[in-house]
């Protein structure tokens, strides 16, 4: 009970347990060219999601973010997005 | 020898056998370096996400191929010296196995709701539709709830009654405006 108590005056009932998409989907390469599974994490600016939100594991987040960075050198993501849909 | 992934981007604004002469030309001197070309997979005309040499697109073709490292030297040399070749980026290849489905891109939406409106959802996949109560022919009135499925066939004998009705409707509202505007004209002249 006392953890309990704590644990909501801590962070609200808004904390989720966070999944790794990449782990749960068994996805070991993350394709650049595949910007449609990149833009998911990215924002809108074209920033990419830091895995405390996303939820990615340390692994992919690691593969993930060398793949955006290959897909921003050959123009398939944005390195700065004014408008991104 | 160890496999690598080579993508480059070519200017579309080149002529279709310029392009294919590039492609060629990487083509053979994989075969001519002792490499081996694994596959060879033209992506297309794609969007580009920032203009590169004021283009917005660019054709974007992949190769995978076993080389050494001195096969990936001269490629890369040739596309540094090519004007056309707006990119190039040569990485270990690895192999994708899983694939993770995504929205789809904005290309691809825009492709598909070109020309229409956005509402118009004619093509929307009704597979999973279960709903026997609706599609049910005779439910409500047979005149005016038609069954989803049988629409193509009775859409000859419905419009028939509509048709009949309109013009007796629209006849009115149609000679209405005609007879006034020169009603107004003159009294408007007189006014003057």
């Amino acid at each position: 009970m006392a953890f309990n108590k704590k644990k909501k005056s801590k962070f609200g009932d808004k904390r989720r347990k966070r999944h790794c998409r990449f782990c749960e989907n068994h996805i070991d390469v993350v394709d650049f060219r595949d910007d449609r599974l990149l833009r998911r994490f990215v924002t809108e600016r074209g920033k990419i999601i830091p895995r405390r939100i996303s939820g990615t594991c340390a692994r992919h987040q690691r593969t993930l973010t060398t793949s955006i960075k290959r897909a921003r050198h050959l123009a398939i993501m944005p390195f700065v997005a004014e408008t991104f849909k | 020898m160890p496999i690598y992934d080579t993508t480059f981007v070519l200017n579309p604004q080149l002529e279709e056998a310029g392009m294919e002469s590039r492609i060629k030309e990487v083509v053979d001197l994989i075969g001519s370096n002792g490499g081996k070309l694994v596959t060879e997979n033209r992506i297309g005309m794609r969007r580009l996400a920032y203009e590169i040499k004021k283009l917005t697109q660019g054709y974007y073709v992949s190769m995978v191929y076993d080389g050494n490292g001195d096969l990936v030297n001269e490629i890369e040399r040739r596309f540094r010296l090519d004007e056309n070749c707006l990119r190039f980026l040569t990485c270990i290849y690895q192999e994708v196995t899983n694939v993770m489905e995504g929205r789809p891109s904005r290309d691809e939406h825009e492709n598909k709701y070109r020309g229409r409106s956005y509402r118009d959802r004619s093509d929307r996949d009704r597979s999973d539709r279960d709903r026997p109560d609706r599609d049910r022919p005779d439910r409500g009135r047979s005149d005016r709830v038609k069954p989803v499925e049988a629409k193509k066939e009775e859409a000859k004998p419905a419009e028939e009654k509509p048709i009949e009705t309109k013009p007796v409707e629209d006849a009115p509202a149609k000679e209405a405006p005609v007879v006034d505007k020169p009603a107004e004209a003159p009294k408007a002249k007189e006014g003057e």
